[in-house]
């Protein structure tokens, strides 16, 4: 069939290759459908654009890598053909089988070893320009574009042992450990004795497989390649329908070994091939590599390739001692010259077949260095007979470690190309060693060989080589490239697998916001009302009348216990030995190294119980410094997060007083519930801890409830205030309404290293106290010179946007955290970081993006715009 | 198939001194699982829930004045899964191993949540903050819908029993 015309096929039978259908068998790969067409190159190189044809057939090296239905990087030796596919080669203009970029393959000379890192660097204003031509021209397949979001699952599994590779050693080893009693997971990336010729070892492979298979403890995963061995050790598993993450106890290696890789002048045409992927195509497909085959070494497995291929129908000619000095051809191998016998010959073939040994596919097993994995068959003992692998499979069943073997290396190449995927040549080698890069890993560095989809499958050994020669030809000494994940090759897709979603955060009134045409938005991880209607209605309802928003997402804490005031004292920069039952206090919350990590409010409940509070996004990390300084300390001191657990509504505004006392019997008169109190109440039957604050610049208090009955009581206010002018307000109008009193809100108008004096809170602290947390930090910057400052800035003209330049004496002194226009004072109010101008933070500042200098002048004011003595929230 | 659903369960958390916490009455009925070595943490049926908690009030005042008992059902969602592909569903969410022994009980995160997760025989119950029960059903119905999820609807949590 070698060489025949392309067949036609109607398209239930076909795939579709670059516009034309191609005939199907059952059991076709992508590759042997094609080559069965008589397709012979299947890629270009990745640099220098040469033929690349069949070659292993193992999915070892990079030549039959094309695009399938859209996919680019697909082996084609691997995937299975399905009728309907879409096929076409990746790279070749202004095609893959007349490619005029392959003139690069005879300007070597322009494209030397490490060119990217000599040339292309001025002027360099062209490399960007450069970078396109190249990236378009290189051997790379195209990322596919507005590809549908597919979200790919993950799923954990916990065996006692993992095997990845399903063949004899693997799966005699996945039988022994299972049955030890352990449980067993065996992964291969293939289809057990798919990739063997048919024959004795095929057939002993699906035999051992059909074990496995109705092994109640072993769970076989097929077409499912291991990704990599991480710490745990934890061993993604590539398989078709989702990405399995497996936690073994231990894993078992059993790779085995892939081909010699031969490399000589001519080695990558078309037509030459590793014995096995020769065979295999004509055994397992029926489908002859070329007419007149010429079989070269000396591999065990070489005699019994040769009657293959002679069955399949192929004149064959061994030359079993022998090497091949060059291949030659334009399109494909027509003649090799070898050398056997102390004489060259040249011969004429349409395959070169090569059967050199084989070398350890120990990519996995090297990143396993150092965790509980071990190696069997072919791995450590690369060639060994069925037999010796079975029986090293069993050892490793039961956990008895198989000492890697070191097998010799090939002869040091002189010509050719060394690395497939990356056009690594052995003149490339030898530049690079007279540059001075000078072991293996810096040679993989400089010249990238190992490091393209075969991960040096084919290339590392000839590398070690090619340094062991230079260092006294021994092959320890050459040292090994450093393995990592991903062994195989994998799609961005299942990268994500199992991350498809964020996690949302939603407080009780989620649904009741968006019912009521809440604009939601995301505030760190949870969702929030942005605003429910017109803004300004919203603002002006809170300043005139009254407004109730959702704060159930604030971090919400109960500290009790003995050590409760102890630790709080200790934890807090302000005072709380002296905070009364019924009695709350605004307080900063601090790192060791003084800088503010959070701000909220401590409640004193009873004498060892106090209830915290926290901003929405600082919750988590408050309670987790919290249990760093409680564990610390030693005092018995009990943490209760109650954040999901109650819900919180502010109603703030000049009607919040007559809004509550219509719901409750409770009184919330100035004298009897003042300003910076908090006591249990009971608002629309709903049982309450009410908040006295102002963080809002008027009236009003947080009501802290069950959140099963936040409906309930937000239905209720709503209802209740709604001849009182009463709107619910979102977090935009909740921004503005804060910076209009000048609160800073952390992590928008603080930075990484904002202490208390830097933000102008040193009121907040009370270096007086013995101990707290951050005071040492803060006793020593304060002999320091503070260079930066918060302050609050007063705009005239257009209102800046945050983030924007602050200017001083024409350089820029800092930049905006926040800024709105103030309905209620009628100009732009701001809070920004500013550093000192000779000597003395400067009183007035311009903000604009550079060139825009002047479009807003600011000036420096008292923190708050609105209601400077108070008054409101105190009324 | 995996039976997917909401279940109602009053949730107790108790934190005292470890030899208080070490030896709390067994509430009947319910499950207490010990979460942290001061930690409690009880699911009840709804219905029995107030008797479990003042039982628990009691115990633990006779035991450490200073611990706490406090019925944090409001801050807790809980998911039952059951049926046969239970474990898988698991799997799917969860990198935490399930217990060999049941009930059993593991924490750790269930679709990148953190979660408690109980496991009884034939059932699993993930229990997990309120704020994100809505995310942790959502995960289970889209991760898991080649198993073949059927929402089935709210019940009543009866489980009974010590954790292994």
């Amino acid at each position: 069939m070698s060489g025949s015309a392309p067949e036609e096929s109607s398209l239930s039978e076909s795939l579709n290759f670059e516009g034309r259908a191609l005939s199907l068998e059952p059991g076709d790969t992508v590759a042997s459908a094609l080559f069965r067409a008589g397709v012979r190159t299947f890629s270009r190189s990745f640099k220098y654009h040469r033929r690349r044809g069949l070659y292993c057939l193992t999915g070892d090296c990079p030549n039959c890598l094309v695009t399938v239905d859209g996919e680019p990087g697909v082996r084609a030796c691997l995937t299975p053909a399905r009728a309907g596919q879409s096929v076409r080669r990746e790279v070749g203009w202004p095609s893959a089988e007349r490619d005029l970029l392959a003139i690069a393959d005879r300007l070597h000379w322009l494209l030397p070893v490490g060119f990217y890192y000599k040339t292309l660097v001025r002027p360099r204003w062209l490399w960007p320009r450069v970078e396109r031509i190249v990236r378009a021209s290189v051997g790379l397949g195209e990322a596919p574009r507005a590809t549908p979001r597919v979200e790919r699952p993950a799923s954990h599994l916990h065996p006692d042992v993992l095997v990845v590779g399903a063949g004899a050693a693997g799966l005699s080893a996945a039988l022994t450990a299972a049955g030890a009693g352990q449980s067993v997971v065996v992964c291969d990336e293939g289809v057990p004795g798919d990739l063997l010729a048919p024959g004795a070892s095929r057939a002993r492979v699906e035999t051992l497989a059909a074990q496995a298979r109705a092994h109640p403890r072993v769970t076989l995963l097929e077409r499912a390649p291991a990704i990599g061995i991480y710490e745990g050790p934890l061993v993604p598993v590539n398989a078709p329908a989702l990405l399995y993450l497996v936690h073994p106890g231990r894993v078992v290696v059993a790779t085995g070994a892939v081909q010699r890789h031969g490399v000589f002048p001519g080695s990558d045409l078309p037509g030459v091939w590793l014995s096995r992927g020769a065979a295999r195509l004509a055994g397992a497909y029926g489908v002859t590599p070329g007419t007149c085959a010429l079989v070269v070494g000396a591999d065990v497995e070489a005699p019994g390739h040769a009657e293959t291929l002679r069955v399949a129908g192929a004149d064959v000619r061994a030359v079993e001692h022998g090497t091949v000095i060059r291949a030659e051809g334009r399109t494909g191998i027509r003649r090799a010259l070898v050398a056997a016998a102390g004489a060259e010959e040249e011969i004429r073939c349409d395959a070169l077949v090569l059967a050199f040994g084989r070398v350890p596919r120990a990519g996995l097993l090297r990143q396993g260095a150092g965790l509980p994995v071990v190696g069997a068959g072919d791995v450590v003992d690369p060639g060994c007979r069925l037999e010796a692998a079975e029986e090293s499979g069993r050892r490793a069943g039961l956990n008895e470690a198989a000492a890697p073997g070191e097998p010799s290396l090939p002869v040091a190449c002189a010509d050719g190309i060394v690395c497939l995927c990356e056009d690594v040549s052995a003149k490339d080698l030898r530049d690079a060693w007279t540059e001075g890069f000078r072991s293996v890993e810096l040679l993989k560095r400089y010249t990238t060989a190992t490091m393209g989809p075969c991960q040096g499958a084919l290339c590392h050994e000839h590398l070690r080589a090619f340094v062991g020669e230079r260092l006294g030809g021994d092959a320890p000494a050459a040292g090994a490239a450093t393995a990592r994940p991903p062994a195989r090759g994998i799609t961005l897709e299942d990268v994500a697998s199992g991350l498809g979603s964020v996690v949302e955060a939603r407080t009780a009134l989620y649904a009741r916001h968006v019912e009521q045409g809440a604009v939601m938005e995301p505030a760190g991880a949870w969702r929030r009302p942005e605003r429910f209607g017109d803004l300004l209605d919203e603002y002006w309802a809170v300043r005139r009348h009254v407004g109730v928003s959702d704060v159930g997402t604030l971090g919400k804490y109960l500290v009790a216990g003995r050590g409760a005031l102890e630790f709080l004292e200790r934890l807090y920069p302000c005072y709380v030995h002296d905070l009364p039952e019924g009695r709350l206090r605004y307080t900063l919350l601090l790192g060791d190294h003084g800088y503010v990590v959070d701000d909220g409010l401590v409640c004193r409940l009873a004498d060892d119980r106090f209830y915290l509070t926290f901003t929405s996004g600082g919750g988590d990390q408050a309670e987790a410094h919290m249990r760093d300084w409680a564990d610390a300390w030693g005092l018995e001191v009990h943490l209760v997060n109650r954040t999901a657990e109650l819900g919180a509504i502010n109603i703030a505004g000049p009607g919040a007083r007559a809004l509550l006392e219509r719901l409750s019997a409770d009184s919330f008169a100035g004298d009897r519930f003042p300003y910076l109190h908090h006591r249990e109440v009971v608002v629309a039957g709903v049982p309450c801890r009410a908040l006295r604050l102002g963080f809002v610049g008027e009236l009003s208090w947080e009501l802290h409830h069950g959140s099963s009955r936040s409906v309930e009581l937000w239905d209720a206010l709503l209802e209740a205030g709604g001849n009182l002018g009463i709107q619910p307000h979102g977090l935009e109008t909740l921004r503005l309404l804060r910076l209009e009193k000048g609160h800073p809100v952390v992590g928008q108008d603080t930075d990484f290293d904002s202490t208390p004096a830097k933000l102008r809170m040193d009121w907040a602290v009370k270096l007086d106290k013995p101990a707290f947390v951050g005071k040492a930090a803060l006793v020593r910057m304060s002999s320091i010179r503070l260079e930066r400052q918060l302050v609050a800035l007063r705009f005239t003209g257009e209102t800046p946007a945050e983030g924007t330049p602050l200017w001083a004496d024409g350089r820029q002194v800092g930049h905006l955290t926040s800024s709105r226009y103030s309905p209620v004072l009628e100009y732009p109010v701001g809070l920004g970081f500013v550093t000192r101008v000779a000597g003395s933070f400067p009183p007035a500042v311009t903000a604009g993006e550079v060139g825009r200098l002047g479009a807003a002048a600011g000036t420096v004011v008292s923190r708050a715009f609105y209601d400077p003595e108070g008054n409101r929230v105190r009324g | 198939v995996v039976e997917l659903s909401a279940s109602a369960a009053t949730v107790i958390r108790c934190l005292g001194a470890p030899a208080a916490i070490e030896a709390p009455h067994a509430p009947a009925p319910g499950i207490p699982c010990r979460v942290a070595p001061d930690e409690l943490l009880v699911l009840a049926p709804p219905d029995a829930g107030e008797r479990v908690l003042a039982g628990l009030v009691d115990d633990l005042a006779g035991l450490d004045p200073s611990g706490i008992a406090l019925d944090q059902t409001d801050g807790f969602s809980l998911w039952t899964l059951a049926g046969e592909h239970a474990g898988e569903a698991f799997a799917r969410l969860s990198a935490t191993p399930l217990p060999a022994l049941r009930p059993g009980a593991v924490q750790g995160l269930v679709g990148r949540v953190p979660a408690k997760t109980l496991v009884l025989p034939g059932e699993l119950h993930i229990l997990v903050a309120s704020t994100v029960g809505h995310y942790v059903r959502e995960r289970i119905l889209e991760v898991c819908a080649d198993l073949g999820v059927d929402e089935t609807a709210p019940q009543e949590f009866r489980g009974a029993g010590v954790v292994v």
